[in-house]
């Protein structure tokens, strides 16, 4: 049915731009401003540090992808205006079992499954106790799981550390697979189920209605509280799946692995235009947030800018991004 | 009916019954966490004798009065339905300043160090009041990216120096090992702010504003309240208890530099829920703050003194949160049961 | 002598006339009561008073001279205080501090003096009576105790006018009793009152002269002793059916659904009634009734005490409202923009939000469906919108119900219960909503239809079920009936 015969027999089309402006519209969209900002640090690390740009192009996105399999769940769970900020240890948990399983049975395939297990069943706990009590706000039941969380992996270790991993953890972490890091093309997968799930099904539809108007979700026979079991728990796996990523990178679980990568995958959230206040956002901005961060990471690493220094620019990056997104939804 | 108005009468009619004055005390929340830390204090003193003397008494509060300080702050924030991830952050990079001035120019008083460790504070903490107040910004976002920049600004001032106890001068030093009637100071400073901050949140015009923006932000408007102005107060308040802090922390543990008390500010946000403090607004007392401050105290160096048992905090700490809000849950909605009964159609 | 006087006060809203040109005289020392239906006027007069409002056109007079009440403060300071239904106050703060809110008494250091405060407090509290605690905290007293602190804090600020709107609509006999040998004490010491109430009980024990509106419009004032209940009624509903209502071709067939002594403590108790095919029913009565209470338990947004559903004879357990549609129950919700729709979400998502398992494959969303279904409904809704992918926060009341009313027909449902379907709708729209509510009956659709309006339960229902505090207090058949037999039958305690 095309747009003209609909337009004559009904009041109403089936068009869904307006048509003027498109051009600039696109080019002025936050996701555009974000890509902008990323050629430009590839241009600056180019006229900066160009033998690093070209020798090492792969390993700045490789030092990026360990936590990048978090933002995809967070990214929903900000959608449905909620936040988890356990995340940074169930990592921990969830690396710490995959850990003992492998020194205790020496089985990769077993040791695997008890780690993404892990992850999901922490996940599932605090989604449980949040829609179980609705009058907790999911900011406290996820601090205090990050305490309980983390505090479990304290009581096991103590001081001691994990290091027997499965060999090939290390390919995850350094080695290439048609001239691209085995981490990106992980990730591009993720990306592109993520993203398909997030804007093509009925569940990535209901987490956008959940997020902008939970009580007309609730009205229209949406199950909120199934909704956000779901996404707690898939938040949880995939913590479990940044674990295994993470072990490929350092393979060694002490007490404190992961600490503060919450913050850091809800900057990345932010940056890439998902709402606090739930309901607004894209898959893609954020997945270029996850390029911006890291690059950003090593352009001011190869300039001599120290780790503890440089989350200072992610802190002004933060604060920038939710100033434009005020002034975006203002004009709107 | 007629029963309603007796419990009505019992909290100011003298003649109430042993009964009564019971249930009004068991209810009180206060009244529970107390009664945990009775408990806990008995049971520890069982297990481990050595808790019960002066020292271990004092060394047990001596370790957690900056995280209870910082609560007092944190208990304004939360009341104003806000919240401040940026304390930690804040009190490292004040405290590292000053000692890297203590360290390099020893002949600056003490007493000058404090005032500029607060008001680095201060800054800081208007800064968070205009994001939230009149940039509009989730606190809890507008914080965090706060967390990070100070955090990084502390680094850079630094250049990744550490202050270690022999760069310190001993009057710097002293203050944190110094006693006052056998009470070590960090403990009587903590006593201090928590009766001032006490004076200003139930006395004081601006204390009482807080709470009614936090229970009625509309009513409050409506009573003419300017809440912009009270919020950032709020915020700036906290931002200087947090820089005073940083100069407790270092002369406590003589060491400045910029990575440490990560994750601190999650701390202080358990006192405050384990005190009784809303999330949602509204509610919040310094008593309350103070015996979660004391719980949180016992329990640490409970476990501590069991052979290395300390490794349990965490765990325990994120249990006790999630008890303590869901007991909150269940005691509130049974009252509201007991109101619709009351409407009896 | 008057103490207050409203003179051809005017108030728009948008298009909406709320008053038109009404009139309005409280004497000094009087209790006068304000009557009319739900929506006659009653409230914007209140916060016109108080300031809450400003009016289009129109003058007051306080004492004789004419006043500008620019805000609520204002209107405080010149001794003009409203009590509401629903008490706006600090919930989590003392009954002391409630009360001296903006005028703190304070002792020489400039803090906060508890002690006096307390004391004067609980003097006032005394002073009307009712066992309550300066110290307490405010949510923790029912509603009837926080109306009392809201009348103490309207005398500690020297209110010489008190507005009480409807006041003992949640209370207690008890309760009441209590709160008519108050307001005659305030009577007594002087103070004016404008009492807001449905309770004739209230209006004639109470008042001395009564006013009434109707339409927003003032219809007459009486002496108490002039009037009786059935008079007062006659004023408040005797306007004309002036609007059209299409005629109706459905056939009225077998029972679609029956609810059996369904109870919620605190809300509702015992109702029950049955919908056949075809049948268009009003469910009425005044607001707080607990229309919509029923309606949002039947569909399972809160859980049942006790009692039983029926749909075509077979027993259903609803516990969200997915269970709802899968039991062939629709709901159109009261709040359109809340409950009804997600504004910035696109109508024809909007419209699949209650099917989403219809219109996906193993969850995959068929677009193309999606949009040809939604082209169809949108259509038979002769919805107007620029674009069916724009938001419905673009579209008007009307339209915006229309596409609420398309999320029903989605569905495979044989019940629909609409809750005020044309509440802020204007006239035209209305008339396409009868039209479709109609097509819908002759399909054989059961209509639960909660209404407030009496020309629309009239005009559209076979069937009228009236409820009163709680409880179904007649069922009437829509044959010569009239609106005086349904008020008498909505309000609390009306005697023949």
């Amino acid at each position: 049915m095309t747009t003209e015969t609909v337009s004559k027999k009904y009041r109403f089309t089936v068009e869904k731009s307006n048509g003027k402006n498109e051009v600039l519209k696109f080019l002025i969209q936050w996701e555009m401003i974000l890509i902008y900002i990323f050629i430009t640090f590839n241009i600056l690390l180019y006229v900066l540090n160009g033998d690093m740009f070209t020798r090492s192009y792969m390993s700045i996105i490789q030092a990026g992808m360990d936590l990048s399999f978090m933002v995809f769940p967070m990214i929903f769970i900000l959608l449905l205006g909620d936040i988890d900020v356990s995340v940074g240890s169930i990592l921990a948990l969830s690396a710490m079992m995959l850990g003992l399983v492998y020194e205790a049975t020496g089985n990769t395939v077993l040791s695997i499954g008890a780690c993404l297990l892990t992850g999901a069943s922490a996940g599932f706990l605090n989604g449980f106790i949040i829609t179980r009590f609705k009058e907790i706000s999911a900011v406290i039941v996820t601090i205090a799981g990050m305490l309980f969380y983390r505090g479990v992996v304290k009581i096991v270790l103590d001081v001691r550390s994990l290091t027997a991993f499965p060999d090939w953890f290390g390919e995850l972490g350094y080695s290439n697979f048609w001239g691209l890091p085995i981490s990106l093309w992980v990730f591009a997968i993720f990306a592109l189920i993520f993203g398909l799930v997030l804007h093509k099904t009925s569940y990535g539809r209901q987490l956008y209605a959940v997020g902008k108007n939970k009580d007309g979700a609730y009205f229209s026979g949406i199950k909120v509280n199934k909704v956000k079991l779901i996404t707690f728990t898939l938040m949880g796996l995939m913590a479990a799946v940044s674990a295994i990523f993470y072990l490929g990178r350092s393979p060694s679980v002490v007490a404190n692995v992961g600490e503060g990568y919450e913050l850091r995958v809800i900057a990345i959230c932010v940056l890439g235009g998902v709402s606090t206040s739930g309901g607004k956002g894209k898959i893609i901005g954020p997945i270029i947030g996850v390029f911006i961060m890291s690059f950003l990471d090593k352009l001011m690493g190869y300039n001599g800018v120290q780790p503890a220094a440089r989350v200072m620019a992610v802190g002004i990056l933060l604060v920038v991004a939710l100033l434009a997104e005020k002034i975006k939804f203002k004009q709107i | 009916m007629s029963n309603q108005v007796e419990s009505m009468k019992s909290t100011s009619n003298p003649h109430l019954t042993i009964k009564d004055m019971l249930k009004s005390i068991v209810k009180n929340r206060s009244f529970g966490l107390m009664m945990a830390c009775v408990v806990l204090l008995i049971l520890a003193s069982q297990l481990t004798p050595q808790l019960l003397t002066v020292k271990s008494l004092n060394d047990m509060l001596k370790n957690n009065s900056i995280a209870g300080i910082l609560a007092i702050g944190m208990l304004m924030v939360l009341v104003t339905r806000g919240i401040d991830l940026s304390i930690a952050a804040t009190m490292v990079f004040s405290g590292l300043v000053i000692s890297m001035i203590n360290a390099d120019n020893p002949e600056v008083p003490i007493f000058a160090l404090v005032l500029l460790a607060i008001l680095i504070g201060t800054v800081i903490g208007i800064y968070n009041g205009l994001l939230v107040s009149k940039l509009k910004l989730l606190p809890i976002i507008a914080t965090l990216s706060t967390l990070y920049i100070v955090r990084g600004l502390a680094y850079v001032v630094s250049q990744s120096r550490w202050i270690v106890p022999a760069n310190y001068t001993n009057s710097y030093k002293s203050f944190a090992v110094g006693n006052l009637f056998g009470v070590n100071n960090l403990i009587i400073t903590g006593i201090i702010m928590f009766f001032i901050f006490y004076v200003i949140l139930t006395h004081l015009k601006f204390g009482r504003r807080i709470f009614a923006i936090g229970s009625s932000p509309d009513s409050a408007e409506v009573s003419g309240i300017k809440s912009d102005m009270v919020i950032i107060a709020v915020y700036a308040l906290m931002g200087a208890i947090a820089g005073f802090s940083g100069f407790l922390y270092t002369s406590n543990y003589a060491i400045a530099q910029s990575t440490m008390a990560m994750g601190m500010e999650m701390d202080v946000i358990a006192i405050c829920i384990l005190g009784g403090v809303s999330i949602n607004g509204g509610t919040g007392k310094i008593s309350g703050i103070i015996i979660a401050t004391v719980l949180f105290a016992i329990i640490s160096s409970f476990l501590s003194m069991l052979s290395g048992l300390s490794i349990w905090t965490d765990a325990i700490k994120g249990v006790i949160i999630i008890g303590a809000v869901i007991l909150n849950i269940y005691t509130s909605r049974s009252s509201k049961q007991r109101a619709l009964r009351e409407r009896n159609i | 002598m008057a103490i207050l006087e409203l003179k051809n006060i005017s108030k728009n809203f948008g298009g909406v006339k709320a008053l038109r040109g009404v009139e309005f005289e409280l004497r000094e020392g009087e209790i006068h009561a304000l009557m009319g239906e739900n929506g006659a006027g009653k409230s914007t007069t209140i916060k016109v008073i108080t300031g809450v409002h400003q009016p289009c056109e129109g003058e007051i007079f306080l004492d004789g001279k004419k006043i500008v009440v620019e805000n609520p403060k204002m209107g405080y300071e010149l001794g003009i205080a409203a009590i509401y239904q629903h008490v706006t106050a600090f919930p989590h703060l003392s009954i002391t501090e409630n009360i001296f809110m903006g005028r703190e008494i304070m002792n020489k250091f400039n803090m906060y003096d508890w002690k006096t405060m307390n004391t004067e407090a609980q003097k006032l509290l005394d002073e009307i009576g009712g066992d309550i605690d300066a110290k307490t905290t405010m949510s923790d007293l029912s509603v009837a105790k926080q109306q009392l602190v809201e009348i103490a804090k309207a005398l500690s600020a020297n209110a010489r006018i008190l507005i009480m709107d409807e006041p003992t609509a949640s209370l207690t006999k008890v309760e009441c009793e209590e709160l008519y040998r108050i307001a005659k004490k305030l009577k007594n010491d002087g103070v004016s009152i404008i009492l807001i109430s449905h309770k004739f009980e209230d209006v004639f024990r109470l008042a001395e002269r009564v006013t009434v509106f109707r339409d927003a419009q003032y219809i007459g004032c009486w002496d108490i002793d002039m009037i009786t209940q059935p008079q007062l009624i006659q004023a408040m509903v005797g306007r004309e059916l002036t609007q059209m209502y299409p005629t109706k071709s459905a056939v009225i067939g077998e029972e679609a659904f029956r609810v059996v002594n369904l109870s919620l403590m605190g809300y509702f108790r015992d109702v029950s009634f049955d919908v056949r095919c075809g049948e268009i029913v009003a469910l009425t009565g005044l607001v707080g009734a607990g229309r919509t209470e029923v309606c949002q338990s039947i569909i399972g947004v809160t859980s049942l005490d006790s009692g039983e559903i029926f749909v075509e004879n077979k027993r259903v357990r609803n516990h969200n409202p997915n269970e709802a549609y899968e039991n062939k129950i629709g709901y159109l919700p009261e709040d359109r923009q809340l409950h009804g729709l997600i504004l910035d979400m696109d109508i024809i998502k909007n419209t699949t939000l209650v099917n989403l398992d219809g219109f996906s494959k193993f969850g995959w969303m068929q677009n193309k469906e999606e949009e040809k279904k939604v082209v169809d409904i949108a259509g038979r809704m002769e919805l107007k919108a620029g674009s069916l992918y724009d938001n419905p926060s673009t579209l008007s009341g009307g339209n915006q119900q229309k596409v609420v009313f398309g999320k029903l027909l989605i569905n495979d449902t044989k019940v629909l219960i609409l809750d005020e379907p044309t509440k802020g709708v204007d006239v035209g729209a209305k008339y396409a909503i009868y039209e479709v509510m109609n097509e819908l009956a002759a399909k054989g659709y059961a209509i639960i239809m909660v209404s407030s309006e009496m020309p629309e339960v009239l005009g559209m229902a076979d069937r009228v079920i009236v409820m009163r505090e709680g409880r179904v207090s007649s069922i009437f058949d829509n044959f010569n009936l009239d609106q005086e037999q349904i008020l008498a039958a909505a309000l609390p305690d009306y005697n023949q």
